[in-house]
């Protein structure tokens, strides 16, 4: 199943790849696949490509020939259209791992961000993959400065409010960097 | 009559105030599995209860008892007389609940249909436009075939150091620069895909959080939990307990998966994942045309403030100011959150995720979770014992 679907990747990727018609033959000469593939195969592939509405065919006297039904780019955007378009976890077509937020949220979410968030950035939460840790007793180990989130990771010693690993309570714990 | 006048009682408890309950309850974020199966007993036993009145309520005039009055009822239909001894009030009330049965089952098989091929036609998509991170054709721009996801990798591929390997096969690419990532669903061929926008909004082990995430949801099949509840509320869409379940299900079943992800990577690091992605998610502000959205473009959220804020720490020290969220008292609300239409500040499925990840609710105990499961198999007993009981 695995290698069909390899396959027919391929063939659409020739067929992306390429500005106008292609006759069967034509795929199969341009297929760099590890091993050598039937005319008739690359035809079956063509067949149910056309079928899914991936391909579009030309009927001609001699030989049909075959195209790409949109764009590589068109296909793409078609997914992340359906992605997008699920609004919350709630469609049973996709899960999203986020749904839409609105803007107010998204203020909520970036002052967490910036208040918590980023703060611990410094603090990177290491569990060790296969100790089962309890999610609350997710423990805290320096591990330095994380370049790819400079943001609050500059500060030497962050004043952030913490009430839940400060252990205080009330904020304003001092977090060491 | 009596037994059909309990089971009725109990259908509509069970489609009301039950559910109400269960949704403004604080205690499912501490145990989302226990929960799901009670909300899944309340649909099933709601279900069954309404029928089975209509049914008892039909053969009433054959019987004292129920098993009576049916086994009378069997007998006229071998003697070929169905209808003999029921009254045209009977006959009348079995064809409504005929008809409402029929109506929920054609919309499950037409939701659940048009669901798979949905699915289907995706994951051929993604599997022929998107990249297998097998590949990595994202790190080689130079080679042939397909073109190479647009990402700045300079400090290595990301999902290769997110150690995530299980689902290198199911893994899918979309060369695209808005962030997003979610699972196809299915039953031998899941697929988890991420955009080349996320690949670049997101660190090494928020990839990691977010995979494993995903990961959870295609295997413990949270789909199959949803589809019901997507059903009942589009056969009842007037109904708001229905509206209730199906968003605290899905809700509930994110944090399955939250729980998941937050074993393997730490609960701070999916929320710090969760609020990027939060933030960079293009906001459609009601764009999106799905009945039962609010008016922000936000589906009701059953989730209420109260859930986010804990009373107390464990150790008795109560949460202050420290959280954005944390909004004392009922009056002011939080900017961002519907109005409910009784009044209670509501709050999105993503704000209340994070907040829970930030800020973990001690999980029930087995002999606070017992109670649970054994209050789900009561709910689903009672149609049967007041069906058999005199």
């Amino acid at each position: 199943m695995a290698r069909l679907g390899d396959l027919e990747r391929s063939v659409m990727d020739v067929l992306w790849d390429s500005a106008g018609w292609l006759t069967a033959r034509d795929v199969a000469g341009r297929l760099t696949h590890e091993r050598d593939l039937a005319y008739t195969t690359v035809l079956t592939v063509l067949e149910r490509l056309e079928r899914k509405g991936f391909v579009r065919r030309e009927r001609s006297a001699r030989a049909h020939r075959y195209a790409a039904a949109d764009t590589r780019d068109a296909a793409v955007a078609e997914a992340m259209m359906a992605a997008l378009e699920t609004t919350s976890d709630r469609d049973s077509a996709l899960v999203r791992f986020v749904g839409s937020v609105t803007p107010a949220e998204a203020d909520i979410i970036r002052k967490a961000l910036a208040t918590q968030l980023d703060a611990d950035t410094d603090v990177d939460v290491d569990v060790d993959a296969d100790a089962d840790a309890a999610i609350e007793g997710a423990t805290n180990a320096d591990t330095g400065a994380d370049p790819a989130q400079p943001a609050a990771g500059s500060a030497t010693a962050a004043t952030t409010p913490r009430s839940i690993d400060g252990g205080a309570g009330d904020g304003g714990t001092v977090v060491r960097s | 009559m009596t037994t059909a006048a309990v089971l009725a009682l109990f259908a509509a408890a069970l489609a009301w105030p039950i559910p109400r309950w269960l949704a403004s309850s604080r205690w499912p974020a501490r145990a989302p599995r226990a929960a799901i199966v009670l909300w899944q007993a309340i649909g099933l036993s709601g279900g069954l209860c309404a029928v089975l009145a209509a049914v008892s309520f039909t053969l009433a005039p054959l019987g004292r008892t129920f098993p009576r009055a049916f086994a009378v009822h069997l007998r006229h239909l071998v003697a070929g007389h169905p209808m003999a001894g029921l009254g045209p009030l009977n006959v009348a009330g079995l064809a409504i609940a005929t008809a409402l049965l029929t109506r929920l089952l054609t919309v499950l098989a037409l939701s659940t249909r048009r669901t798979l091929r949905e699915r289907r036609r995706h994951r051929h998509l993604v599997d022929l436009a998107g990249t297998p991170h097998t590949e990595h054709t994202h790190l080689s721009p130079a080679a042939p075939g397909p073109v190479p996801v647009s990402v700045d990798l300079a400090d290595g591929c990301g999902l290769c150091e997110s150690g995530l390997r299980m689902s290198a096969g199911r893994l899918r690419v979309l060369n695209h620069p808005v962030a997003v990532a979610y699972c196809v669903p299915g039953v031998r061929r899941p697929r988890v895909v991420v955009s080349a926008g996320l690949l670049s909004t997101l660190g090494a082990g928020e990839l990691d959080a977010v995979l494993r995430h995903e990961e959870a949801h295609a295997r413990g099949r949270h789909d199959l939990v949803i589809q019901p509840f997507v059903a009942w509320q589009a056969t009842f869409p007037f109904l708001r307990p229905a509206r209730e379940a199906t968003a605290a299900v899905s809700l509930l079943v994110e944090m399955l998966a939250d729980d998941a992800a937050a074993r393997h990577c730490g609960g701070r690091t999916l929320a710090r994942a969760l609020a990027r992605l939060g933030v960079a998610m293009p906001v459609p502000a009601g764009a999106f045309g799905i009945t039962g959205l609010g008016p922000h473009g936000l589906r009701p959220s059953t989730l209420r403030l109260s859930t986010l804020r804990p009373r107390a720490l464990p150790d008795g020290t109560a949460t202050t100011a420290a959280q954005p969220w944390a909004v004392p008292g009922p009056p002011r609300t939080v900017p961002g959150s519907t109005m409910a239409a009784d009044g209670a500040p509501h709050i999105s499925p993503v704000v209340a995720r994070i907040a829970r990840l930030i800020e973990p609710p001690k999980a029930l105990r087995w002999w606070q979770r017992g109670p649970v499961y054994l209050l789900a198999v009561a709910v689903l007993a009672v149609p049967a014992l007041t069906l058999l009981l005199p």
